[in-house]
């Protein structure tokens, strides 16, 4: 059998590149919104916020052209199972750029307390965050059933992060609460939880991303199954 | 409940002369379904098909091998009735096929050979038909004009109801909308998804869609063999085969 490049396909590799480059912008504000929050560099907060209308730009692109692949090409197999998740991820894909503007527009807030002092409490959380989302990114561009499933796996690991992150903010904020600086250690606290929330939340939509991806690669649907299946060669 | 087959095809071999044309095919057809067989031009779909009634008997150099068994008989025994066999298993072809008569006779016609006479019973059967393949609306005005007045699609759902007049149990169509327009051929999808009640219906399509939309089975035919058969939701989300894939998304040849 020949292949064929058929109009079907050149239509789904540009809906694929565009994801792609919606998953870097996605990537890329996440990052800054951290480094901005552990640097105190306002500019790059800033970028974030501003960068979020593009963002939103290309959920609305993406989600129109899978929409018209639907409609004109009734695509099947591997085809639709690759539309149907696209129309799935650019939704994750756009809450996640939400968390770093909800983290990039906390930096601009607490400016002037910054590097948080919290930071170090919440910074394994804030690895894990990002890198749970370079992984799906990455899992995604390469179709890689395997690594998409070891990821929706790591649930319980992201939930244990989260409680341990808030366990060091709390810590930092009861310390002493007599002494004169607590109303701010309150406040930094408030933020500081509010922070975790946000990272861990990038580490769900992150886990869904990976699930899509198990999904175009296998065709199974993992969401809400205890125990995965294995994936088939 | 297990599904009763109502056609089970066993190790089908068929040749026309030295030329093998299927190979080594076995798969059961359910009862009160739509099985869709798609695969390439020449892959053997309408040979395979025209074995379930013995259509091919009319080509002297055919030769068949292996069990087709209808509700458990075998219907290439000595011992079966060719006639009763094809009344048992009608066909509706690709290009409509009416008899240069009116519409009333041709439906009528299979009736009457099978020795129906009153003409109220035939009246009744007739108007039943004609309802189940979605036309009877469309020509209770003009019963007995010639039935090759009508459209294209119009005569397609004649055939249909000419075939059902006889009430067979399974239904074979070979490529029945090929030639109508979208929406003669959505009515005759529509009728499609009624009758299966009534019968068993397997379906030869160049149409993917029609495939999808029709049908509960789909088997994939490439080069003579059965490539894949499993439930048509299946077949269209997650195909097993690499070869099914190709086809279905277009990737072929
Ligand atoms: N009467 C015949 N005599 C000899 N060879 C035949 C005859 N009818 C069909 N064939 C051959 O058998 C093979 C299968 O043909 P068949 O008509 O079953 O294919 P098909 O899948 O129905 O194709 P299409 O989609 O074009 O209708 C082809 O190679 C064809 O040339
Ligand atoms: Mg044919």
């Amino acid at each position: 059998m020949n292949k064929k490049e058929t109009q079907l396909q050149q239509q789904i590799a540009v809906l694929r590149t565009r994801l792609l480059i919606m998953c870097a912008a996605v990537g890329i504000a996440v990052n800054e919104a951290c480094e901005a929050l552990a640097t105190g560099n306002m500019g790059r907060a800033a970028a974030v916020v501003d960068g979020d209308a593009e963002i939103n730009g290309l959920e609305n692109e993406i989600d129109a052209l899978a929409l018209s692949i639907l409609a004109l090409n009734q695509p099947v197999a591997h085809d639709l199972r690759f539309v149907v998740a696209a129309l799935r991820i650019v939704i994750d894909l756009e809450r996640i750029g939400d968390e770093a503007v909800s983290i990039a527009e906390r930096a601009l807030i607490l400016r002037g307390i910054l590097p948080l002092p919290v930071g170090e409490a919440v910074a394994p959380l804030r690895d894990a965050a990002r890198n749970l989302y370079l992984k799906a990114v990455d899992a995604f561009r390469e179709e890689d059933a395997g690594i998409a499933l070891q990821m929706c796996r790591n649930d319980e690991e992201t939930s244990q992060l989260e409680v341990a992150a808030l366990h060091r903010v709390m810590d930092y904020f009861c310390r002493e609460l007599t002494d004169d600086s607590t109303g701010e250690r309150l406040y930094i606290g408030m933020h500081g939880i509010l922070i975790c929330r946000a990272l861990n939340r990038i580490c769900r939509r992150a886990a869904n991303i990976a699930e899509q991806t198990y999904f175009i690669a296998q065709g199974l649907n993992i969401k809400h199954v205890p125990t995965a299946p294995q994936p088939s060669a | 409940m297990p599904e009763k087959q109502k056609i089970r095809v066993a190790h089908v071999d068929f040749f026309y002369g030295e030329r093998q044309a299927l190979y080594d095919v076995s798969l059961d057809f359910p009862e009160n379904r739509v099985t869709a067989l798609i695969g390439p031009s020449g892959c053997g779909k309408s040979t395979f098909l025209r074995c379930l009634n013995r259509m091919n008997d009319l080509v002297s150099s055919a030769r068949v091998k292996g069990e087709i068994l209808l509700d458990g008989e075998d219907i290439n025994s000595p011992r079966t009735d060719v006639v009763s066999l094809r009344r048992r298993v009608g066909m509706v072809f690709q290009k409509p096929n009416p008899f240069p008569k009116s519409v009333f006779d041709n439906v009528a016609y299979g009736l009457r050979v099978n020795g129906l006479k009153k003409q109220a019973a035939l009246e009744d059967a007739v108007e039943q038909s004609l309802r189940r393949a979605a036309i009877f609306e469309e020509v209770k005005d003009r019963l007995h004009e010639s039935a090759l007045g009508l459209s294209g699609g119009q005569q397609q759902r004649l055939c249909i109801a000419r075939a059902l007049a006889v009430e067979p149990d399974v239904l074979l169509m070979d490529e029945p909308a090929s030639a109508l327009d979208p929406i003669a051929t959505q009515k005759i999808e529509e009728s499609i998804h009624d009758l299966k009640n009534l019968l068993t219906i397997i379906i030869v399509t160049h149409n993917m869609q029609q495939a999808a939309r029709v049908s509960d089975k789909t088997a994939f035919f490439y080069m003579g063999k059965l490539i894949e058969y499993d439930d048509t939701g299946q077949m269209f989300t997650r195909p097993s085969q690499k070869q099914t894939e190709e086809y279905i998304t277009g990737r072929f040849g």
